[in-house]
């Protein structure tokens, strides 16, 4: 009998044979470099010593945006033209890539860039979201030439951060402003088959369609309500449905939420 | 505190934070909090059995991945707040313990999912869903350690090195609930197992 059935309560022979029973459930780790990633972009860690330095730069950072925001705004007063309008490129072009000069010439503000949402004034979307992109480009660019300077060590502390401050922004602007309808079919199709299976369980007609209503965090892209709608509303077929569709998982977008209603066919 | 980590030696600001498969937990923590992301990643592996049982013990088993990965995000973000690098395995699994009972809680406003309407679930999860439905039953003190024990593999011992718990606490939960598990688990095979 070896150590640990003094805290088991049990013997090997049965705990082995549950572990064995239980194994499917065990799951690895996904990358390091998700979680990486994740923290990176959104909530790095503070050490105590930089946090005060890190609102700092976030403070100075927001003044020189709204600052270049109020001087690039100020001459367009008319409203409504159709054009994609992007952002103007000296603003894009300030990320502050490493140059030992221009650290002592800059200390410690100056080269931030504007924050994107870019200024677009769109009619047709599609040619706003090229934009966009393409200024996205540019912009992680940029980043990318702040990166190698860094590794280098010739970037200074602020502008460390104040290019994590773009790079965060330009992140969580590089999302579309919602899935499109086929990207919420592809995600709603796997769900399919478990879905119909709801109709064999609780005896619908052939051809019977369960409507279900879905709201759709953005941040997450995950389902927060999964609703029937009439006639199936309250029904054990159209709970069982809408349990179904609940696990469904979308692209990430940018609106907070949005609401779709998916027909499936019995 | 020193504990198996599978692969990966990770050098970091001149430190070799695991030596030997061996991660030193409260130097990592300490590099971590100087700001050092890449010291985090031992952990992560060190801690990810804990803080996925912690979680399967309550959570929907299509979220547990994604509510223990968002723990070791939030924990990331907010381990300068952590006084006491030693304390990492309590802190985390706590964090653990309030993710699961958040998801719980979001899932019950909206609408419950259960297993049983999946039908694209291999037959061996189907039996270990079964099993974990019945854990699931037991006394919130006593799932939570059979989970890590039963699923995860973790000793009782270790058990009480990563959750903080007490070895005292670990031991009754694992008695107890093993007890009322095979009980449970021989009624429903109509007495065979008992």
């Amino acid at each position: 009998m070896r150590d640990d059935a003094w805290w088991d309560g049990d013997d090997d022979e049965h705990i082995a044979a549950l572990q064995r029973e239980l194994a499917p459930l065990r799951e690895p780790p996904p990358p390091w470099g998700d979680v990486h990633a994740r923290a990176r972009f959104g909530t790095a860690p503070q050490s105590r010593a930089s946090a005060g330095r890190r609102i700092l730069a976030a403070a100075l950072a927001a003044a020189a945006a709204m600052a270049l925001g109020w001087w690039f705004g100020r001459g367009d007063a008319q409203p409504a033209t159709i054009t994609p309008v992007p952002a103007p490129a000296s603003a894009l072009e300030s990320v502050p890539v490493a140059d030992p000069q221009s650290r002592e010439r800059e200390p410690v503000a100056s080269p931030l860039v504007v924050p994107i949402p870019v200024p677009v004034v769109a009619a047709d979307e599609a040619v706003a979201t090229a934009a966009r992109r393409e200024l996205l480009g540019r912009q992680f660019a940029r980043l990318n030439e702040h990166e190698k300077a860094r590794a280098a060590g010739r970037t200074s502390p602020e502008q460390d951060e104040a290019a994590e401050n773009v790079e965060a922004a330009a992140r969580a602007n590089d999302l579309p402003e919602s899935p499109t309808a086929q990207e919420v079919k592809d995600a709603l199709a796997p769900l399919k088959g478990a879905a119909k299976a709801c109709g064999v369980q609780h005896g619908a007609t052939s051809g019977e369609t369960v409507k279900i209503k879905l709201s759709i965090e953005g941040a997450t892209g995950r389902v927060t309500s999964s609703t029937a709608q009439s006639p199936h509303a309250g029904t054990e077929l159209g709970r069982c449905v809408a349990e179904v569709l609940a696990n469904a998982r979308f692209p990430r977008f940018r609106k907070p939420s949005i609401g779709v209603v998916y027909p499936v066919a019995m | 505190m020193a504990t198996p980590v599978q692969s990966g030696v990770i050098g970091t600001g001149g430190r070799d934070l695991v030596v030997d498969g061996l991660v030193d937990e409260i130097e990592a923590v300490r590099a971590v909090q100087a700001g050092d992301l890449a010291a985090f990643a031992p952990l992560y592996t060190a801690y990810w059995p804990t803080v996925h049982g912690i979680v399967l013990a309550q959570a929907h088993t299509v979220e547990v991945a994604d509510i223990a990965q968002d723990v070791f995000v939030t924990a990331l973000s907010r381990i300068a707040e952590l006084r006491d690098p030693a304390a990492f395995g309590g802190w985390l699994a706590t964090m653990a313990r309030h993710a699961s009972v958040d998801a719980v809680r979001r899932r019950r406003s909206t609408v419950v999912v259960t297993d049983d309407v999946r039908i694209d679930v291999p037959p061996p999860r189907l039996e270990a869903l079964a099993v974990l439905r019945v854990i699931r039953e037991l006394p919130a003190a006593y799932r939570e350690t059979l989970v890590l024990r039963l699923v995860e593999g973790m000793t009782g011992p270790e058990i009480a090195l990563r959750t903080g718990m007490t070895a005292g606490s670990v031991r009754v939960n694992l008695h107890r609930g093993m007890k009322m598990l095979r009980a449970r688990l021989g009624a429903d095979d109509g007495g065979d197992n008992a």
